[in-house]
């Protein structure tokens, strides 16, 4: 076989497979949407569509799922990026316990998690009220395994001990070593954790439904009962709104900063690799 | 020492410092003077890195002060010590071009936007790398990222400049390039440096003074001359160039050696007859002949090295003694290998020292 038709064959191979994925994630949106445009007998409408924005309780419950979203994202980020910069750095032994107890969340069921946390939230209504945004604490813990398992990564592929000592040594508090030097180069890594945690979070059901929290899904389920097209239609975009997020997410993590200054040319006596 | 005494720009004074109940500075003492460039020279595991990131602030002692200045910085964190630093891996910000990195410590120091960048300018030219100021670390060689780490330590104007190594990533001509480009800038800034390194090369090429350190303690610290041709110690006689080891019996002012031969070696003079001696000398302080009162032996090897040629010798009578002896290469075709030869020290050889038993 010549080397031409080889590579023919493997070109088609790869558009095959590709085409294949495509189908399998793309056929059911597409049955959502077609679901969701059915009209009387054979037409088409966009009446379920429509009708999320005529729904004040489904969009009650559609802010109150962003705002829980990018809440559990920052909350996240908070708890997560100094303390396991400070590990990285100051207490290296703790790695495991830190990782282990990061990972706890995957190994427990929701079902657990609820009877176990429910008692607790009795304090936090009575402390912070009924809001559904109160989710954000449990929510920060269930999002743990995956956001640590994304800032691990990206700590870990950067020299942060001689890159935290260098900047320490020029001058840097420790809140400079981070905002300025771990944040920035760990950016694709922080961008992944808080992708994954919002699509977690916009994603959760069972918690919110348990914990008597109306937050999207909770909403959608209800809905479900009802009207099904508005459900429908209400999934789809939900999982439009999650792709998008995820394609913006990809762009800023692959975005690299342009050269801001030029100066004039000057002997080079280095060579470059 | 009390820290108002000591008229030195840099003193380290008593450090000890454990790692697990095992010592890495057992009570290390050195002194610095303004605008000198001292290196650190040691073995690894010898105690010079930590003794360097002690002074950095990036350790702490367990025990002894630092001194800058005149002033007790012991306690001071690393971001408020005012030292430069470059270190043995790349150092760069990844996110940052190298103009703003070299810019990134003045802007910590409140410097403003337009005469930063000039001074940062600056920095990069005085280390020839103006026109790289726009890349990115990645996009530069090691070569060029430590001359930019150079200049991003410089470019604070530290009290100190302190190196760990930094040229111990790159290949042997950037190496050498590099180092003579450091003394340059060092002698033109005219700032106090702290050289730490495992090549003794290095450290003899271009410090002022070097310090050569054993088992977290310094040897001694000396002009590399004085290092070289004076070791304090057998350890840095052994560790400071290639150094033949005679071990032997006293025998007034000679050594009696196990094979049976004697070695003439003025240092051992005063010491007690039939104490074991063990006498230190250089290749380039022995003398070859084809025959003569000399340590019999035989030709091994030849290593050619330019203008000298280092031979190895096999003594007569004892298996293990191969001695390195330099000799100019128009003369080294006289004793070819294989050839016997008879060995001797030279006249009036500076005997590197001799520890008694």
């Amino acid at each position: 076989m010549s080397v031409r038709s080889r590579a023919a064959r493997t070109t088609a191979f790869r558009y095959l497979v590709l085409g294949l994925l495509g189908a399998f994630f793309a056929l059911p949106l597409l049955a959502m949407l077609e679901f969701s445009t059915r009209g009387p007998g054979d037409t088409r409408n966009l009446v379920a569509w429509r009708a999320i924005a005529d729904d004040p309780a489904l969009l009650r419950a559609i802010w109150a799922s962003v705002q829980l979203a990018v809440l559990t994202a920052l909350g996240m980020l908070l708890l997560l990026v100094p303390t396991m910069t400070w590990v990285h750095l100051r207490l290296p032994r703790a790695r495991r316990l830190v990782e282990f107890l990061c990972l706890l969340p995957l190994l427990i069921p929701a079902i657990v998690l609820v009877v176990g946390i429910a008692p607790l939230y009795s304090w936090v209504t009575y402390f912070l009220g009924n809001s559904a945004l109160t989710l954000t604490f449990v929510y920060i813990v269930l999002v743990l395994p995956y956001a640590f398992r994304a800032l691990e990564a990206g700590l870990t592929a950067m020299d942060l001990h001689t890159l935290s000592e260098a900047a320490r040594s020029l001058g840097a508090s420790w809140l400079t070593v981070l905002l300025r030097v771990v944040l920035p180069n760990v950016r694709a890594a922080v961008l992944s954790a808080s992708l994954l945690s919002m699509a977690l979070v916009l994603g959760e059901f069972t918690l919110a439904s348990l914990l008597n929290f109306e937050t999207l899904q909770v909403s959608i389920n209800l809905i479900g009962k009802r009207d099904a097209a508005l459900s429908i239609a209400v999934s789809l975009a939900a999982l439009v709104f999650a792709f998008v997020l995820l394609l913006v997410f990809s762009l800023l993590a692959g975005r690299r900063r342009s050269a801001k200054v030029v100066l004039p040319v000057g002997p080079d006596t280095g060579a470059a690799p | 020492m009390n820290a108002d005494r000591t008229a030195s720009d840099v003193a380290l004074v008593d450090l000890h410092r454990s790692y697990a109940g095992v010592p890495a500075l057992d009570g290390l003492t050195l002194e610095v003077e303004s605008g000198e460039f001292v290196s650190l020279l040691g073995p690894s595991g010898c105690g010079k890195t930590t003794a360097l990131r002690i002074l950095a602030g990036l350790e702490t002692a367990d025990a002894g002060q630092v001194v800058v200045s005149g002033k007790d910085i012991t306690a001071v964190p690393a971001n408020r010590r005012d030292m430069g630093m470059v270190f043995q891996a790349y150092s760069l910000f990844p996110n940052m071009t190298a103009l703003d990195n070299v810019a990134f410590g003045l802007r910590l120091r409140g410097v403003g936007t337009a005469d930063r960048r000039r001074r940062a300018g600056d920095m990069l030219d005085l280390v020839g790398l103006s026109a790289q100021a726009a890349k990115y670390p990645h996009m530069m060689s090691g070569g060029q990222q430590q001359r930019v780490a150079l200049a991003r330590a410089l470019a604070i104007e530290p009290k100190v400049l302190l190196l760990d190594e930094p040229l111990s990533a790159l290949d042997a001509k950037v190496r050498v390039q590099l180092r003579d480009e450091i003394r340059r800038i060092q002698g033109e800034l005219h700032i106090t440096t702290l050289f730490v390194t495992h090549d003794q090369e290095e450290a003899l090429a271009i410090s002022d003074r070097v310090g050569v350190m054993s088992q977290g303690r310094l040897e001694q610290l000396d002009s590399p001359a004085r290092v070289y041709q004076d070791p304090a110690t057998p350890f840095v006689a052994e560790f400071v160039g290639v150094t033949n080891a005679f071990t032997g019996t006293v025998q007034g002012a000679a050594v009696a050696l196990p094979g049976g031969g004697r070695l003439h070696a003025d240092v051992v003079a005063g010491q007690p007859d039939g104490s074991t001696a063990r006498v230190l000398v250089r290749p380039a302080e022995l003398r070859l002949s084809a025959d003569g009162d000399g340590l019999p032996g035989t030709v091994v090897t030849h290593s050619f090295l330019g203008a000298l040629t280092r031979i190895t010798v096999r003594l007569d009578g004892d298996g293990a003694a191969a001695v390195l002896v330099d000799t100019a290469t128009e003369e080294a075709g006289r004793f070819p290998p294989g050839a016997p030869v008879r060995l001797d020290v030279a006249p009036a050889a500076a005997m590197l020292g001799a520890a008694a038993s």
